[in-house]
């Protein structure tokens, strides 16, 4: 799945790392977020808009889902 | 707060004909307003039932509000830790524990495994099945510790586990249904239990392998 996570993390200027601190996951998850590779469930999607103050459409397109 | 509470509340509280709902006396602001009692159509059975309703409701939502109040802190207080750099990732937590938990199942193991071979050569009968088992208790922690891991863990971390454990289930099922027409033809001894389990491991650890790969 598609996604904005790396511009999105890039304009907060955080390191995959601390975006996985942020919201509780391992480092490698973001990893595969980030290169399409892994849809996150409903609680980290959320979690990733709260974060970003984001909705999770502007997040994730759910049109480049498998 | 209470919404079966309110008609009561107007009909108890009203204030000289202002139909405008007043908080009671004692519970919110204090007014010097005159009090026009219940009338008379409302029994007192019906009053007390109505009561007895809104105090559990008014409870859920007095709970309800002091968790989320309780959830709040915890989540600034990690915010703040964050900031400092001194949280810990629940996914760094999760596997610090589990290697503590099988640090120790482990340690367990090896100490039952002395014992159980140092005494099965002194005991006789039932006892020897009972000492030859006794490991078992230890492997059990382990596997305890795993699947407590893998509750604790982050989610993608969980579907590997997933993936990589189908996988490694379906190789050991394809190994062994060839090793079973093997043997059944003769051309292989029957196979030792412990073959299934190195086997099933391997193929885990094969698997946990390519699948990670897979998700980078």
């Amino acid at each position: 799945m598609k996604n904005r996570l790396k511009v999105l993390r890039a304009e907060e200027d955080w390191s995959q790392a601390e975006l996985a601190d942020r919201v509780g996951v391992a480092r490698q998850t973001i990893v595969a977020l980030e290169g399409g590779k892994y849809a996150p469930s409903l609680p980290l999607a959320f979690r990733l808009s709260k974060l970003f103050q984001k909705p999770v459409e502007e997040i994730f397109d759910p049109e480049s889902a498998e | 707060m209470c919404q079966v509470y309110r008609p009561l509340q107007r009909e108890m509280f009203a204030v000289g004909g202002d139909d405008n709902l007043k908080p009671p006396l004692g519970l919110g602001k204090e007014t010097n307003a005159k009090v026009i009692p219940s009338p008379a159509s409302r029994t007192s059975v019906e009053d007390e039932r109505h009561r007895s309703l809104c105090s559990r409701q008014d409870f859920r939502e007095v709970f309800a509000e002091g968790k989320s109040f309780i959830r709040d802190i915890w989540s600034r207080m990690r915010d703040t830790q964050l900031a400092m750099g001194k949280a810990l990732n629940p996914t760094t937590q999760a596997v610090r524990t589990y290697l503590l938990e099988f640090g120790l199942s482990m340690t367990a193991y090896v100490v039952v495994l002395c014992a159980s071979i140092f005494l099965f050569t002194r005991v006789n009968g039932v006892w020897r099945i009972v000492i030859a088992l006794l490991p078992i208790i230890p492997v059990g922690l382990v596997f305890a510790a795993a699947v407590r891991f893998l509750l604790r863990t982050d989610e993608l971390e969980r579907q590997i586990a997933g993936i990589s454990l189908a996988l490694a289930g379906g190789a050991t099922a394809l190994l062994s249904v060839t090793y079973g027409f093997l043997e059944v033809f003769r051309f292989l001894p029957p196979p030792s239990a412990w073959l299934t389990w190195t086997t099933f491991m391997l193929a885990w650890f094969i698997a946990s392998f390519f699948v990670r790969r897979w998700f980078r």
